[in-house]
């Protein structure tokens, strides 16, 4: 019965979908944070050009939502880039 | 100073001022956090602030945090052997395209370090470049100002071969 309780547990906990944030910070470029995310995620411009004013101007933008390890795998390639980034469950 | 887009893809950056050539070359070492937790935070955001993912957290200090650490290094060790010729004397050196990448983040590094040592805000950032060179604080805000026209530069020279 534990058995069953932890495992199922677990599966929630991964199946719970998470969101990428970025969130916006005083040195970073617009010009770079549009290309970071055209690299990332393949945006258009326009489509990159809109998640970074939504990070300038609203402080911060969630440009994915799904899998923890997808989150995962995007944060850590925004973290690359040196973007200021975190995840959160999604609600 | 005088940036000029070489035919096969190459930055070449000439006619250097000393001071430039300065900044420049403090360049690698401002990329180093020392004993600043602000910038260290900077350079490896947490993970998340959910409660409940203490594991998650200690999981991407150990795994991932060294991963960063090292690619941010090599980029760094690779922009300081592209800046070698002005240690020499020169007034010019040359980005070779397969490095502008590590230059970008090398450039990158450096502001965000700086930002978060010296503290600056949206309001430091918007200051006339005439009012900044007063001090310490005013000088890192003209290296921010020039590492990122440099890394404009970059992205945009890029950008014009995509």
């Amino acid at each position: 019965m534990t058995e069953t309780l932890t495992e199922t547990k677990e599966k929630t906990a991964l199946a719970t979908p998470w969101n990428v944030v970025v969130h916006n910070d005083p040195i970073n470029s617009t010009t770079y944070v549009t290309m970071v995310f055209k690299r990332v995620f393949g945006f258009s411009t326009q489509k990159a050009t809109q998640h970074m004013l939504e990070v300038h101007e609203r402080g911060r933008s969630i440009l994915w939502t799904g899998e923890r390890e997808r989150a995962e795998f995007y944060t850590q390639q925004l973290q690359s880039y040196l973007l200021l980034t975190s995840m959160e469950k999604a609600e | 100073m005088e940036i000029e887009r070489l035919e096969n893809g190459d930055f070449a950056i000439r006619e250097l001022e000393p001071t430039l050539i300065g900044i420049l070359l403090a360049l690698p070492a401002s990329t180093e956090p020392g004993t600043s937790d602000a910038a260290r935070h900077r350079l490896f955001p947490e993970l998340t602030s959910e409660p409940d993912a203490s594991e998650m957290r200690e999981e991407w200090k150990e795994y991932v945090v060294p991963d960063l650490e090292r690619l941010f290094h090599d980029a760094m060790e690779i922009a300081r052997r592209d800046l070698a010729p002005l240690e020499d004397g020169a007034r010019e050196f040359l980005i070779p395209l397969r490095n502008v990448d590590a230059w970008l983040s090398t450039l990158n590094q450096a502001m965000l370090v700086l930002g978060a040592r010296f503290g600056f805000d949206e309001r430091d950032m918007g200051k006339p470049q005439s009012a900044i060179l007063e001090d310490e604080r005013g000088l890192a805000l003209f290296q921010i100002h020039f590492y990122s026209f440099l890394q404009e530069c970059l992205i945009r020279g890029i950008e014009s071969l995509e």
